[in-house]
């Protein structure tokens, strides 16, 4: 009888169950999209769990950097929940992996994108700058140290910044897969995989909106999903009804079938991107079943990335004046 | 009186009932206890209001324990180990307390380890839903019908063995 396997988890099982309660609902999302100012959607930040934050912060306007902060201390809070574990470590690897991104296309452009690191990764942002800079590569992890030699190698051959994102991009797939698998966190593998599904088929219809051509979709598909990347490729070639077609046999009928619906109508990809980020959040609230074990925490905190990335969609709105109807089509559903 | 290797049997048998009685419930019930409590931790931690309720979700797995340590008392009275003067127990009625202590025993400990997680889930719904914390409470204790069973079994079981 496993006993011990999900019982490891009872401690912060429980505090994620109320922490859980603070995450923003519909009601209080509703009042921040309608909210006529930027000033006053601060203030109704200011009535929930960023109170705090946007009280301290230095520059309430700077929505950016408020949210970080929130994700840093979420991962925090994983991290001293579950000290033995390297699930906070899953979340973070994307950090990483964008500051070695920036940092390299800086290299190659000679431009100083320091502006755009995100300190909140595994390695300190500075860390990684540094040993970029002295060459020092193999004092960060194995996995970062060959995805970068790779990636180098790549854009020496290619001279396109984009083969760093994609040469990148593999490196994280494949090593936020490896990590899951090998941590038993079979929930968070199945939502990876749907993940990196979800994502090719993003990429698919964008490849094809925009002609780039099939050697282009190649490039940007990613492996380690449930549907293999040569499911994709013939699609670019076919019309929109076969690729509709194509997809009924899978789980995400209902997002290609009212995703290319809409796109057709309206030429736009909006309505196909925000049914594949509700395809996900559905499977997340499957996690609200699981009385104990990793899943609620994971839960939590792929709810908490949605929730700020909401926000920040809302707040960059008011500050650009764009009106609360084109606002709430882009939001994403949220966990609770 | 049969004795294996100079070793009264009777009486190790029945002693032997009594103490599988009160461990494996004992098991059964502080793992029960320890997966609630340390949810507990987690929800008090963030929400120290709802300790009370929680308190009591916690003792529930808590009482296997206390039937595994009923029917071994009683064994024990009923073997008169207690007033210093113990009865002559033959093999067979060894034998009889000895089968009769194990349905509290087993019950004790499945069920202990069981109405823990329950427990423990059903502090998720005091933790979201204080509202809902009478309902959460019946979940729990469904699994109780069991260790009572069991520690019914036992005493009946114990009080028609004749010494």
């Amino acid at each position: 009888m496993s006993i011990s396997q999900d019982s490891r988890y009872a401690y912060a099982v429980g505090r994620i169950r109320v922490l859980e309660n603070k995450l923003l609902d519909k009601t209080k999302m509703q009042r921040l999209q309608n909210a006529k100012s930027v000033d006053e959607a601060l203030l109704v930040l200011s009535e929930t769990d960023y109170a705090d934050l946007v009280a301290k912060a230095p520059n309430p306007y700077d929505i950016d950097a408020i949210t970080t902060e929130e994700i840093k201390r979420v991962y925090l809070l994983i991290r001293e929940l579950l000290p033995k574990e390297a699930l906070a470590d899953l979340f973070l690897i994307k950090y990483d992996i964008h500051n070695l991104k920036v940092l390299l296309k800086a290299h190659y452009q000679k431009k100083d994108f320091d502006y755009l690191l995100v300190d909140a990764g595994l390695v300190p942002a500075e860390t990684i700058k540094s040993v970029l800079k002295n060459d020092q590569l193999p004092s960060i992890p194995k996995e970062y140290y060959e995805g970068v030699k790779a990636a180098k190698a790549a854009y020496e051959e290619r001279q396109d910044p984009k083969v760093i994102d994609e040469v990148l991009d593999r490196t994280q797939t494949a090593m936020v897969a490896d990590m899951a698998s090998k941590g038993g966190h079979e929930f968070y593998r199945r939502l990876l995989a749907a993940q990196v599904d979800l994502v090719n088929l993003k990429s698919l219809a964008r490849v094809k909106r925009l002609g780039r051509g099939r050697a282009f979709l190649d490039d940007s598909l990613l492996p380690g999903g449930t549907l293999a990347p040569s499911f994709f490729t013939p699609l670019y070639g076919s019309d929109w009804a076969q690729l509709v077609q194509a997809f009924s046999l899978t789980p995400y009928k209902a997002v290609v079938e009212q995703g290319v619906a809409a796109y057709l109508e309206s030429g736009q990809l909006t309505t196909l991107e925000k049914l594949a980020d509700n395809f996900q959040m559905t499977m997340l609230r499957e996690a609200k079943m699981f009385a104990l074990g990793p899943e609620p925490i994971i839960a939590y905190v792929m709810a908490k990335e949605n929730e700020v990335r909401n926000i920040r969609i809302i707040m960059i709105g008011k500050k650009n004046g764009v009106a609360t109807a084109e606002i709430a089509e882009r939001l994403r559903e949220s966990y609770v | 009186m049969v004795s294996w290797f100079g070793i009264e049997a009777g009486m190790g048998l029945a002693i032997l009932g009594a103490a599988l009685a009160v461990f494996l419930g004992g098991i059964g019930s502080s793992i029960g206890v320890g997966i609630a409590g340390q949810m507990a931790s987690g929800v008090v931690t963030e929400d120290p209001e709802k300790f009370g309720k929680l308190l009591l979700l916690q003792a529930l797995p808590g009482t296997q324990g206390i039937y595994g340590f009923l029917v071994g008392f009683w064994v024990i009275l009923k073997v008169g180990l207690l007033g210093g003067d113990p009865a002559t127990i033959t093999i067979d009625q060894g034998f009889q307390l000895f089968a009769a202590c194990l349905p509290i025993a087993f019950s004790g400990l499945i069920s202990g380890i069981w109405q823990g997680k329950v427990s423990a889930a059903a502090m998720g719904i005091v933790a979201k839903r204080p509202e809902a914390s009478g309902k959460a409470l019946i979940l729990p204790a469904m699994v109780e019908t069991y260790a009572i069973l069991g520690l019914l079994a036992s005493i009946l079981l114990i009080t028609g063995i004749r010494i």
